[in-house]
């Protein structure tokens, strides 16, 4: 954080407070080299950030039919999209209270497998038993693409060709094992997709973010902690967790997101099925903009997402960051 | 006593920590290396005894010259290889090296009316969830007649804001300007200083941006799956390769093969940069 203020100071580039005309010929040439690269990433993000952005909020007021022609509805879109989320029929399609429940489950999801991260990563740098090993297999989650580890969990799965089913039997639990097999049982297809997140959740660039900040504390606040006596249980307590917490803060709320965005995860292991049981909000607006529906409706519920969103990151950050100063002091 | 008894809640927690580790870590390697010994098994050998070791008898590597010659539903490996390839050379330059890091130094070292505002505008773009704009990008790609080609998405990696971009800014602010100032002094051009000397100093950080690009693109599955359908990607043919191999001839050891090469590539590329990669962007990203 230091260097960064220093380096500030000293130098401000090309730019400087001048009078003489040579030297505004050179601020002007400094503008037209900043604004002139500054344009591309602008331009772009006015398409595809702002426009769209607007675009959304304002087609969320209107119906389409199938040849595309656009009706002002007013707020009916958005009375729409309240009735089919808090109804649990499927009438709707996937538009049902179920979506709505399963995202919501995604947060809470999310931050224990933060807290589960941050362990291993604590039990990595304190070099405990086999950590080497484990730095290099839980890597693994981060360096295999999605779509492999949904092969690979399907496959473990597999009624035919499944470790899964083999062990839960020669453990005497096969009656655990779904008649219609884990994929085609509605009841516990999302719990299915969330054991997924899991497997794949734990380990990868999370946990070595959680590594790289513990080696940045400073080496003397253990060293003086365990002349005071303290256990490891203390120092995670005292001086781990709240120096981490920052980093801690920052992937949790950009995680918030998730909420509304996750959707590759049951898009590769359920396909949102069986009868749309494993759906999420995120998932839903993929599928509805492949298949092309009412584009209307997905643009509400896009508004209601930004909105939503918007206020939750916020209140969520503030709420965070706040408790670092009680750990802190 | 509170000694002792944090001493044994610490080793419940590292005690169960290292049981979920460790279990998370047998499956881990199982499951791989039991794709990797069956891919070398025969379809009729691997569904006979699907958990067993290969018999040496039936060894063979006809699964990998299977799956590097088949056609899945009219897209040949080799197609979507170049495909992959397609993707990461443009997610890679785009990504990690044209945009970012040009934007990041100018934000880093110069002073310029509505810097503070830009910066602030990047850190919202990267926050706030805009997938419910999803449709409306993808009518907007479609309109532009771009939907189902490579150049849908150069035209949206143009937009660089994110946070990758916040990075790189926060590390040409760490950088010390004395040699920028040199330049100038010298007569050196804007841009020249930017090439000469700024982008060779953060030469660690890209290499290793570059190489986390390849693996995130080499993976990614929504993109392709959203704008390039007909061009699919190694990542996004799995379920194509699958449906060829697996549903129409039981032939589960080629779909292995296939995803051990697919595997095996991003596997060996962390294998050969993996220190540079832990200590260059953990050092340098985490401000």
């Amino acid at each position: 954080m230091s260097n960064l203020k220093i380096g500030k100071k000293k130098d401000v580039g090309h730019a400087k407070r001048v009078s003489s005309p040579e030297k505004r010929k050179r601020i002007l040439r400094d503008r037209i080299f900043i604004y002139g690269w500054l344009a591309i990433p602008i331009i772009a993000w006015l398409i595809f950030y702002v426009y769209v952005n607007v675009d959304m909020v304002v087609k969320s007021f209107y119906n389409n039919n199938i040849y595309n022609e656009y009706k002002y509805v007013g707020l009916e879109n958005y009375k729409t999209i309240f009735r089919y989320f808090t109804s649990d029929t499927t009438t709707a399609g996937y538009w049902n209270v179920k979506t709505v429940l399963n995202s919501l489950t995604v947060f809470p999801l999310l931050l224990f497998l933060h807290f589960l991260n941050i362990l291993v990563a604590y039990y990595n740098f304190k070099k405990s038993f086999g950590h080497k090993a484990f730095q290099i297999i839980l890597f693994m989650p981060s360096l295999i693409a999605l779509s492999a580890w949904a092969q690979l969990f399907r496959l473990a799965l597999d009624p035919q060709i499944g470790i899964v089913n083999v062990l839960l039997k020669s453990l005497g639990l096969g009656s655990m094992i779904p008649p219609n097999g884990w994929f085609g049982t509605p009841e516990i297809a999302w719990q299915v997709v969330l054991a997924f997140c899991i497997w794949t959740g734990v380990g990868g660039s999370t946990m070595a973010y959680y590594s790289s900040a513990m080696h940045r504390i400073p080496r003397e606040l253990f060293e003086s902690a365990m002349l005071d006596g303290a256990t490891e249980l203390e120092q995670l307590r005292h001086i781990v967790v709240p120096l981490i917490w920052p980093l801690f803060c920052t992937m949790t709320t950009t995680s918030l997101g998730g909420i509304f965005t996750l959707a590759t995860q049951p898009l590769l292991v359920t396909g949102g099925g069986p009868a749309g049981a494993s759906t999420t909000i995120g998932l839903l607006i993929v599928e509805q903009t492949k298949a092309g529906g009412n584009t209307g409706l997905v643009c509400c519920l896009g508004t209601i997402i930004l909105v939503a969103g918007g206020i939750l990151i916020k209140v969520y950050h503030r709420f965070v960051s706040k408790f670092v100063e009680e750990v802190e002091y | 006593m509170r000694k002792t008894k944090n001493a044994i809640s610490m080793f419940l927690l590292k005690g169960v920590t290292f049981l979920m580790i460790l279990l998370l870590s047998i499956s881990f390697v199982y499951i791989l290396g039991w794709i990797l010994v069956q891919s070398f098994n025969t379809p009729l050998g691997f569904m006979k005894k699907p958990f067993s070791f290969v018999n040496l008898s039936d060894l063979s590597f006809d699964s990998y010259i299977k799956a590097f010659t088949l056609n899945a539903q009219r897209t040949s490996f080799l197609e979507m290889l170049l495909n992959s390839l397609i993707l990461v050379g443009i997610d890679v330059f785009m990504g990690a090296l044209f945009l970012p890091p040009l934007c990041g130094y100018i934000l880093a070292r110069y002073e310029f009316p509505g810097k503070n505002l830009m910066i602030s505008i990047i850190i919202i773009t990267a926050t706030i969830p805009t997938i419910g704009a999803t449709p409306i990008t993808y009518s907007l790609i479609t309109k532009m007649g771009l939907l189902d080609s490579f150049l849908a998405i150069f035209v949206m990696s143009l937009n660089c804001f994110g946070f990758g971009l916040v990075i790189m800014m926060n590390y040409f602010k760490g950088l010390h300007g004395e040699l920028m100032e040199a330049a100038a002094l010298d007569g050196a051009g804007r841009m020249q200083t930017y090439i000469r000397v700024m982008f060779p100093q953060a030469k660690g950080l890209l290499g290793v941006n570059v190489i986390l690009q390849f693996i995130g693109t080499w993976n990614d599955y929504m993109r392709p799956y959203l704008y390039l359908p007909s061009h699919p990607t190694l990542a996004l043919g799995m379920d194509l390769v699958r449906a060829t191999v697996v549903q129409q001839g039981q032939d589960y050891p080629t779909l292995f093969a296939y995803m051990i090469f697919m595997v095996g590539v991003v596997t060996i590329l962390y294998i050969i940069f993996n220190k540079q990669i832990s200590t260059n962007l953990y050092t340098s990203a985490l401000k």
